[in-house]
């Protein structure tokens, strides 16, 4: 290399600071963005380079295209989500630009390996910037597969501080009766002296141990774990009913207990009551057994004794 | 008639009647007491060990029906009936009676269960929102045993013939139900057959379901 070279590569690396400060971080940043963004379609479209995968139906903004064997388990995948969002996010997306969901199946027992193959849910407009995800799930699970991704999209985009309270994503794929059950169990048997008083009926101890409020005495205990928050939210939006979700994003910014009330629209004491009062409501009643049991049994009884009676009269002869 | 007939019964199980009702009132007291002392500061292991404890209610109800159903007839059968068709009753109604008398025998038991719920529960210090089901649990036992019992005896007082039959029907089933786990490793006949007799309206539903003495 010639001496002039070197020089003018010397000149060159002296002036880049200058060039490199000329640009402002924030254009950096938007670039490193739409740059990320770009990558991720690319690679969704090299991944999802199967020629079978076709569009499967369309319900609204929401469209699901599948490999060719994956079609049926695809349609009621679909279904499955577009019941879950309707009840509990409206008609919502998890962000402007729409998103992305894909699904690819998982082994399908130990022994066999599942057919390779793909399952593509857009929410329209799902352009570049559309949040997306990518999960590896059995063909027979992709509903509930498609409902938590479809979920943990959404409370990603209710804010900061819902996802910080929140720790862990409420399982929407969870039938109501399980959730329900859990959630008795978990706050009839803590320990914690807010807890207690919180089953008690003092609903600022409850507010504490959901951790949505200061400690109302010395020693409060622990608070109740994230899974109780999760079901608090559920109970919040299945209140607000339709429009919830929007009320509770459209008040992101306010305090939490603020952004529940806004979400069910009533007050956060309300809110609290009723949660507790629906937890209440799946404690075992006092009967352990009902009436028309206990009938049932009198009357095999009675069956068996003949029955007896029956066998008495033929075993001697 | 149905006095001395329980004599006669009692005179003849009345040690497996006693141990019965003793282990029928244990069973409660050392359910709870065993893991009382850490309930306090762990509720839910506290209610899921005596959730454990809870299957021996139904296992209790099967082996108190199945002995005294069984050692009810045991004098009949040892001596071929003879004194059963010296009474001058109808064959009919000497069942009957021996009926009668095997559910007098069972009451120490139930009565034991319920004592010892009772006791068991007397007394605990439970935080708000932990109730007790001493009544409701010592009910579901008596139900569960009455059933039971009815099957055991109406078993017991068949011919030779009948039972050998009922055996034989018995052992096809397992015989069909190991087939067809071997030839289609998903399919359980057996548990089928059972979940479907423990459920509701079939005999087998008062054995289902939980059995907690303590719960929320």
């Amino acid at each position: 290399m010639s001496r002039s070279a070197l020089r003018s590569g010397l000149l060159i690396l002296l002036a880049l600071p200058g060039a490199l400060a000329a640009q402002s971080a924030r254009t950096w940043q938007d670039s490193t963005a739409k740059l990320a963004a770009e990558l991720r379609a690319l690679r969704d479209s090299m991944l999802e380079g199967d020629s079978t995968i076709e569009e499967v139906a369309r319900r609204g903004d929401l469209t699901i295209s599948a490999s060719q064997h994956l079609r049926a388990e695809a349609a009621e995948a679909l279904e499955k989500l577009v019941a879950a969002r309707t009840r509990w996010f409206g008609g919502a997306t998890p962000s402007p630009s729409g998103f992305r969901i894909v699904l690819e199946p998982g082994n399908a027992s130990p022994e066999r390996e599942a057919e390779p193959g793909l399952v593509v849910l857009s929410g329209a407009p799902d352009s570049g910037h559309a949040p997306r995800a990518r999960r590896v799930i059995r063909s027979r699970e992709f509903g509930v597969g498609l409902v938590d991704q479809f979920g943990e999209m959404m409370y990603q985009s209710g804010g900061a501080r819902l996802l910080r309270w929140l720790e862990l994503a409420p399982p929407l794929s969870m039938p109501d009766h399980e959730r329900r059950h859990l959630a008795m169990y978990t706050v009839m048997t803590g320990t914690g002296s807010a807890q207690r008083e919180c089953v008690a009926g003092r609903l600022d101890d409850c507010a504490y141990v959901l951790g949505l409020g200061p400690p109302t005495r010395g020693e409060p205990g622990g608070a109740y774990p994230p899974f109780l928050r999760a079901d608090l939210l559920l109970a919040t939006l299945e209140l607000g009913g339709p429009g919830a979700w929007e009320r509770l994003r459209a008040a992101s910014t306010d305090s939490l207990d603020a952004v529940l009330s806004a979400a069910a629209g009533i007050p956060f004491d309300s809110v609290l009551a009723r949660w507790r009062d629906g937890i209440f409501a799946f404690r075992p009643t006092d009967r352990l057994i009902e009436v028309p049991r206990v009938l049932f049994a009198v009357g095999w009884t009675g069956v068996l004794l003949l029955a007896a009676l029956a066998g008495g009269l033929s075993r001697w002869t | 008639m149905l006095k001395a007939m329980i004599r006669i019964q009692w005179r003849a199980c009345w040690h497996l009647v006693i141990a019965l009702a003793v282990a029928a009132m244990a069973l409660p007291i050392v359910s709870v007491r065993a893991g009382w002392s850490g309930a306090q500061g762990n509720l839910p292991r506290f209610l899921t060990e005596l959730q454990l404890w809870g299957f021996f209610y139904p296992g209790l109800a099967a082996v108190t029906a199945l002995v005294l159903g069984i050692a009810i007839w045991t004098s009949d059968r040892r001596g071929h009936h003879v004194y059963a068709l010296l009474l001058p009753l109808p064959r009919w109604r000497y069942v009957l009676l021996r009926y009668l008398a095997g559910l007098a025998l069972l009451l120490p038991v139930v009565l034991g269960l319920w004592a010892g719920a009772i006791i068991a529960t007397t007394g605990l210090a439970l935080p708000p929102g932990i109730r007790v089901f001493p009544h409701a649990i010592a009910l579901k036992f008596l139900l569960a045993l009455l059933v039971l019992f009815g099957v055991a005896f109406a078993a017991a007082s068949a011919s030779s013939r009948t039972l050998g039959i009922g055996f034989r029907l018995v052992g096809l089933f397992l015989a069909v139900h190991i087939a067809v786990v071997l030839l289609k490793p998903g399919t359980n006949l057996l548990w089928t057959v059972v979940s479907a007799l423990g459920s509701s309206p079939w005999p087998l539903a008062p054995m289902a379901g939980r059995w907690m003495l303590i719960d929320v």
